[in-house]
Order: structure tokens, then C-alpha cells, then sequence
């Protein structure tokens, strides 16, 4: 039996269909706070999540993600399928909504103030977006900043947070009553778990903001919080690294990076501890 | 023989330097200060190598080891532009 939700994020509307229990209880946990629907009169990316064949049901059992009838990937364990959901999810942004420009980055807003935070994979960019949003900050992603090329504006597409390894604990201990989904082990990042987002920024997501800053961070065991300006030579050249599409958008791409750059500031932030990181990204919004 | 500013390439201008993009190859390449400003003279009319390297070194002072330093740093930048298609070099 397929049960099925339209979920409407920030720009997107997704359809989801799935036979998989551990989707429909984990979807109901951490997307709890969102408005799900029955009758959007469109859908960007129809997915489904489902066990392919009969046998995989008893032995082994594995899923499959499928966006309309396209399998992009190979099948995972059955544990994983929440995971799978979400990094599928990210895929469908990713290769396909183009209107963006669209970076590998934490990405947080306070005072209308938007901060995106590329960063490559294990460089601790979901913790402190996590510790940030549970801090008095508004999440837009753990994983995707989108810039719009038409009017320049950052989309918020707010999901559950992405966390791997030790910092599930450490955030289980940084925030209260913190609602995770079930533990995927063993999977190709190692133990992943996916934080309910608040729901202050569940019921502002469909709100863009400017962006302010651009802050690559760097978790250093046992250093002090340091923001260190960059140049915006060396800040293009990390963009267009941590950039999804913009090969794909090319000479649109290009010029939208540079008329960012006139507008905003950028750094290097090394932290370690979370209080400290509060206080000095906060110092560049306040 | 005369050098040319490549039709495709596009260019914007940043805090430290010129940002190029290479609408053909996809390519982006960046040129930090002094250097940019051969590419504005460039786009404005192809020149010899010797007219753009007199314009680049009136950015330096006049003692020996400065300007030996910018016709190095100069040529590195012909050597380079040319590889990447940024100029092209017509006879």
C-alpha cells in the first residue's frame, strides 16, 4: 500500500510516494511542522521510495528512489531509506533548478541578514548550522544556498538537518529536546541522523532574504572562534568550487558571482566552540 | 605582430583584480592588480606586445630591478594569457 504527501519547501513542491513504514513515521516526525496538502496543482519532483521486487522485501531488504520513473541511483538497505529520501531530495535541487545558483553551504539568516557557509563535506558546515538555527537563527539549509539569478535574493529550503558521526551526540547534547529521525549506520558517510528543523523557520520559509556573507568554516579542535577576511579573488574561486550548477549556468553564473561580491563581505572562520561561533557570526548582522 | 583580446572572453571587475569568463570554454580565470588593466587597454584596441608591456611598466617605478621584475612578471602573463585563450596573438 503507497501512501502519499505533497510537500510543499520553499520554492519546491515535492510528491512523495512510499510502502516504506520508516519513511511515513520519520516524514511525520520531522516534517511535522509543515503543511502538507492533497491537491497542489503542481509538482516539481514526483518521487517515490519503494522496495522494486518481491524478493528484496524478505532478503536483505533494500529501496529504491525513483524521481517520476527514473532510478538514479543504485538500491540502498532498507534502514537507510529516510536518508535516501533526503539525498534524494538534494539531488533533484541540485541537477535540476536552474533559476539558481545553487552552492554547497550552510546557509542561516538573522536580521534579514542572510550568512552562506560553504564548506567541502566533514568540515563540520551542518553542526554549527544546527547550533546556529537552535540559537536564535533562522535555517534555510544545512547542505544548499539558493540564489535566485533573477533578483539576486537567497531561497530558503528548509529541511532537516543533515548530521554524521560524533556530532549527533554533540548537538543532542547542545540542543533541548532535540527530535531526531531513526539512526541510519553503516551507511557511505558513516552514522546519520536528520534533525527536525525549528519551526520558526519552517513557518518563514517561503521568505527570501539578501544575502550579507560569505563565511567558509573550518572546525579546529580546541581553537578560538577567529573570523579572517579574504579577498574576493580567492572567495570566486571557492564559490565557483563549491558551486553545483555553475557550469551549467555559465555566463549567468559568472556575473551573478561578481555582482554578489560587491555587496557582501567574506571570511575564513575557524571554531571550535559553539558559544564563541554565536557571538562572532552574530557580530556581523547585529 | 599584433595581440588581440579573445571575443569571448567576458570580463568583471572585483575588489583586487578582473574576473574573466571564457563564454566559448566555459573557463573563468582571474587577474589580479596591475595586470588587469592590460586587458582594458587590450579591449579597447589590439597593440603590440611592446606597447602593452610600455603602458604595464608605467605602473612600476623606474629603478632597474623594479622594472626587470615587471617585464618577468609581464611575460609570465603573455605566456599564460595566450595558453588559456584569453589573447591571441595575430600576425
Amino acid at each position: 500500500m503507497l501512501a502519499q504527501f505533497t510537500l510543499p519547501i520553499g520554492p519546491f513542491n515535492f510528491s512523495i510516494k512510499t510502502d516504506n513504514t520508516a519513511v511515513v513515521k520519520n516524514l511525520s516526525s520531522l516534517y511535522g511542522d509543515y503543511h502538507f496538502s492533497d491537491d497542489s496543482p503542481f509538482i516539481d519532483f514526483p518521487i517515490t521510495i519503494t522496495t522494486r521486487s518481491l524478493v528484496r522485501r524478505f532478503i536483505k531488504p533494500q529501496v529504491d528512489f525513483f524521481l517520476d520513473e527514473f532510478a538514479p541511483f543504485k538500491p540502498l538497505p532498507k534502514d537507510q531509506s529516510f536518508a535516501m529520501l533526503e539525498w534524494g531530495m538534494n539531488w533533484c535541487i541540485t541537477t535540476q533548478a536552474h533559476q539558481f545558483l545553487i552552492f554547497h553551504a550552510g546557509t542561516i539568516e538573522k536580521n534579514n541578514k542572510v550568512i552562506i557557509m560553504p564548506a567541502e563535506q566533514g568540515s563540520g558546515k551542518s553542526t554549527l548550522t544546527a547550533a546556529m538555527v537552535y540559537s536564535g537563527w533562522r535555517l534555510f539549509s544545512d547542505e544548499l544556498a539558493l540564489i535566485s539569478v533573477t533578483d539576486e535574493l537567497v531561497y530558503p529550503c528548509t529541511r532537516p538537518i543533515n548530521l554524521k558521526n560524533n556530532s549527533i551526540d554533540v548537538i543532542d547534547n547542545f540542543v533541548d529536546n532535540a527530535v531526531f529521525s531513526t539512526i541510519a549506520k553503516d551507511t557511505h558517510k558513516g552514522t546519520v541522523a536528520l534533525l527536525k528543523p525549528p519551526k520558526a523557520s519552517v513557518e518563514r520559509m517561503f521568505e527570501p532574504a539578501p544575502l550579507h556573507c560569505i563565511v567558509f568554516p573550518k572546525y579546529v579542535a580546541n581553537s578560538e572562534a577567529k573570523l579572517t577576511p579574504i579577498n574576493q579573488i580567492d572567495t570566486f574561486q571557492q564559490l565557483i568550487q563549491h558551486s553545483f550548477n555553475y557550469h551549467i549556468l555559465g555566463e549567468q553564473g559568472f556575473h551573478l558571482i561578481a555582482s554578489l561580491l560587491k555587496n557582501v563581505a567574506c571570511y575564513q572562520f575557524e571554531y571550535s566552540d559553539f558559544e564563541q561561533a554565536k557571538k562572532l557570526l552574530s557580530s556581523l548582522v547585529d | 605582430m599584433l595581440l588581440f583580446l579573445n571575443k569571448s572572453i567576458i570580463k568583471n571587475e572585483i575588489k583586487e583584480g578582473l574576473a574573466l569568463f571564457n563564454v566559448f570554454t566555459g573557463n573563468t580565470h582571474f587577474l589580479p592588480q596591475p595586470l588587469h588593466k592590460l586587458i582594458a587597454f587590450l579591449a579597447a584596441e589590439p597593440c603590440s606586445e611592446k606597447v602593452l608591456l610600455d603602458v604595464f611598466l608605467t605602473s612600476f617605478q623606474k629603478s632597474p630591478q623594479e622594472q626587470e621584475n615587471a617585464t618577468k612578471q609581464f611575460q609570465q602573463f603573455i605566456t599564460e594569457a595566450l595558453k588559456s585563450d584569453i589573447i591571441i596573438e595575430i600576425n
